[in-house]
């Protein structure tokens, strides 16, 4: 089977999967549900905060986190590259048509661009809470294992949705490889030398045709395979979460604080000087 | 040795636990899975189902678990006739492991992947997570806690096997067990089937067209062509029977046509069924 | 899948809360319909097949026009349904959000917008086949440009009445902007309509039982797809 991930700029479960279960650092002791709420709170902050000097300590905050679990760096910033593509998608379109100071302009069509300072400083903010927001979120399923993660989703999704995470991140390397190795197999027939828009799109077609099929045929397997072995709809939990200790509740509070406190400032009365 | 042959036609032994009798299935594009299907399993044996692709074994073996239901016929296990409603009876009492085992692997850990049908059968985490340790101790398997996608082939065929172990059946079925197995993990598997019938006295049910392993591993050899079972018997009458295996699209497994080619065959001389016990009939 | 491509914090508290109880309300409505959340063993495993491959594909670059994405959400709806299909896409933002493929508080907006394409995909994709008799390449990508046109415009219109946080333009502005977008999801959408006809054309000729057609297949439980779609 193909290990290899289909590209480095894009996150793989696989390898996600893989730095949960094998490694021991302090953030992977952590409590999953503590991690889990952190993560709620760092979206909420994401989404609230408006001042780029706190957005910035904000992301330094989340890759912090990310480091201490001794995670690769270097794959994360591999792994920015779709969330930065998406804001820089919007943004260049924002950016030049925000009012205020401009900075440089010219003239396209007999259009009139230019680019202000509020342009910069959106798109700059987008990022911001882009990254942190994702750092996080990969620092978080990067650090917990899949069994907590089942755990999780079981307690906080209503049926079937559970099952069918449950089950699809279990599918996901499956998948994941058997779509890579087609790549591989086609790739290493065609060796870039197909020619024609027509052609490749039919090729390509005729993989995905052929994944969902294959799909299919499996997912029957396995739903007998489930059924044989007395499957009635709910997985079985083999796992328990430890309850919070003291010390996640207590920063737990802190955050809850500070986030009351950014949220209070921004939509009643301005606590720290927005 | 014609005589030890039987054509079934509904004959069963009094203490058969599984007694498919005069079983129908057409599926719903209209090809039939299997045609007056009889057939039985007795206590502690391995009885084989040898037929090429097509024949109707595996249809057959997800009938003896409830998987499919006849549409003529019934099936009788340990005195119940399987049906709707007893079904999770019978599947408790009827393991069925099968030919794809990524199939059934689909939990995170290989230990959650055996527990899952414990769990299901109502036990406590702590009963499943024993009975689980037991049966990957069983067969062998020492590494508990890696993903199941991981794994190797045998090891992967391995943990199936567990899994249905662990809910402790009376009666085991498997489908191709070594099918895409190296010679070595075969071996393994046939060691512990083997082990299944002597030391814990389950009966295994092992669909298969690898006619040397069923000369090696069965105590009894069924025949299955179009749907049916057209022949069953002691192994040294059934793989000997060159024309019956042809007539089923089936070889004389590699030992027996040694022995008749040799021209080894005599009276008194029992005919071996495996390298083992043909060696010293070269010999002399 | 088909974004609003938008991350976290680009809109505000307000709007991610009204577009997720928007979509909390039609999820709520899809798990109804399958049976008041229980489904059957094999609807969760097809249901989770379906993710996992939309999820894998999703992935691939078709060397084309420079690198193109595909969503095959109208595709997902013409396989399992819309209710289900809804579940399936639900599923597939919240992979994608967690590696950074959309931001979680999208997730509600990204799946209102998801669901419209499989919607659109499963209605119109049997309208075409069964009432203007069309053949299926083409029926495929009908389905599929039409569900992916109106989507996007769904897209424009999310984001046109929330606005983007810390954006001054007014809405008129941010809707051309995103028009612009619109335009080009639209033109991605045509190339994906023919992907799906190419798609359905082999689904045609291998399992045509898939896309509720002719011979059933020869396994049992998978007599008839509209166990799977039988949202309608």
């Amino acid at each position: 089977m193909s290990r290899k991930s289909y590209s480095r700029h894009i996150p793989d479960f696989r390898l996600v999967t893989h730095y949960a279960e094998s490694r021991r650092s302090l953030i992977h002791r952590m409590n999953p549900w503590t991690k889990a709420v952190l993560l709620v709170f760092v979206i909420l902050f994401v989404i609230i905060v408006q001042d780029p000097y706190l957005l910035a300590i904000l992301l330094v905050a989340t890759v912090a986190f990310y480091a201490a679990a001794r995670l690769p760096l270097t794959l994360l910033l591999g792994w920015y590259t779709l969330p930065v593509f998406f804001v820089l998608t919007l943004a260049v379109l924002f950016m030049f048509s925000e009012p205020g100071r401009q900075l440089a302009s010219f003239t396209l069509l007999g259009t009139r661009i230019a680019l202000t300072e509020n342009g910069i400083l959106l798109v700059v903010n987008l990022l911001m809470r882009a990254l942190a927001a994702v750092t996080f979120s990969l620092a978080f399923f990067m650090t917990t294992r899949y069994t907590n993660i089942a755990v999780i989703a079981s307690k906080s999704l209503p049926k079937p949705l559970d099952n069918i995470f449950l089950l699809s991140y279990r599918f996901t390397f499956e998948t994941s490889d058997e779509v890579a190795d087609v790549l591989d197999a086609m790739r290493s027939r065609s060796g870039g030398l197909v020619k024609g828009v027509s052609r490749q799109t039919k090729m390509f077609a005729g993989i995905i045709g052929l994944a969902f099929v294959h799909a299919f045929e499996r997912a029957e397997r396995i739903a007998k395979a489930m059924e044989a072995r007395g499957f009635t709809g709910t997985f079985p939990m083999t796992e328990k979460i430890p309850r919070m200790s003291y010390g996640d509740f207590a920063l737990i509070g802190l955050v809850a604080l500070a986030l009351a406190i950014v949220a209070y400032s921004r939509y009643f009365n301005n606590l720290i000087g927005w | 040795m014609e005589s030890d042959i039987h054509h079934l036609a509904g004959a069963e032994r009094e203490d058969a636990i599984v007694h498919v009798d005069c079983v129908s299935h057409r599926y719903p594009d209209g090809t039939e899975g299997i045609h007056n299907m009889c057939f039985s399993v007795y206590p502690k044996e391995i009885v084989t189902l040898c037929g090429p692709n097509g024949a109707g074994k595996s249809t057959l073996i997800e009938h003896i678990n409830g998987l499919m239901m006849p549409d003529k016929g019934r099936i009788r296990v340990f005195g119940m006739d399987i049906d709707k409603k007893n079904v999770s009876a019978i599947r408790k009492l009827v393991g069925l492991v099968f030919q794809d085992a990524d199939s059934q692997l689909f939990s995170p850990t290989v230990m959650d992947d055996v527990m899952f049908g414990p769990l299901n059968l109502g036990l406590s985490v702590e009963e499943a997570r024993k009975r689980a340790e037991w049966a990957l101790d069983v067969v062998g398997m020492k590494e508990t806690n890696k993903i199941p996608h991981y794994l190797s082939g045998g090891q992967k065929r391995l943990v199936a096997i567990a899994g249905i172990l662990a809910m402790k059946p009376q009666i085991l079925v498997v489908d191709e067990p070594t099918g895409d197995l190296d010679p070595s993990n075969a071996k393994r598997i046939e060691d512990i089937l083997r082990s299944l019938r002597d030391e814990h006295g389950i009966s295994v049910v092992i669909a298969l067209h690898d006619m040397d392993m069923a000369a090696r591993l069965a105590d009894r050899v069924c025949i299955v062509r179009g749907g049916s079972v057209i022949a069953e018997g002691k192994p040294e009458d059934i793989l000997y029977d060159e024309k019956l295996l042809q007539s089923a699209g089936l070889e004389m497994p590699m030992v027996a046509k040694l022995f008749t080619d040799l021209g080894l065959e005599s009276k008194g001389v029992k005919r071996p069924l495996s390298l083992e016990q043909l060696t010293p009939l070269i010999k002399k | 899948m088909a974004h609003v491509h938008l991350e976290d914090g680009s809109l505000t508290l307000f709007w991610v809360l009204v577009w997720s109880g928007v979509a909390a309300g039609l999820v709520s409505i899809a798990l109804y319909r399958q049976g008041r959340g229980q489904i059957s063993t094999r609807k969760l495993a097809i249901a989770s097949m379906c993710v996992a491959v939309g999820f894998a594909a999703f992935q691939i670059e078709i060397p084309v026009f420079g690198g193109v994405h595909l969503n095959l959400t109208p595709l997902m709806g013409i396989l399992v349904g819309p209710a289900l299909g809804s579940l399936c896409v639900l599923t597939i933002n919240v992979f994608s959000a967690a590696i950074g493929h959309g931001g979680w508080s999208m997730i509600g907006a990204n799946t209102l917008v998801n669901m419209v394409e499989v919607f659109l995909g499963f209605y119109a994709y049997r309208f075409l086949r069964r009432y203007v008799k069309v053949e299926r390449f083409y029926s495929g990508f009908g389905a599929a440009a039409i569900a992916l046109t109106v989507s996007a415009l769904v897209a424009v219109a999310i984001v046109s009445i929330s606005e983007i946080q810390g954006s001054t333009q007014t809405r008129a502005q941010t809707m051309a902007n995103m028009l612009v977008l619109a335009i080009a999801n639209i033109v991605m959408g045509l190339f994906e309509g023919v992907v799906t006809g190419y798609i359905i054309s082999f689904l045609g000729k291998v399992r045509p039982d898939l896309i509720g057609e002719s011979a059933p297949a020869r396994i049992e439980g998978l007599e008839d797809r509209k166990e799977v779609a039988a949202d309608v």
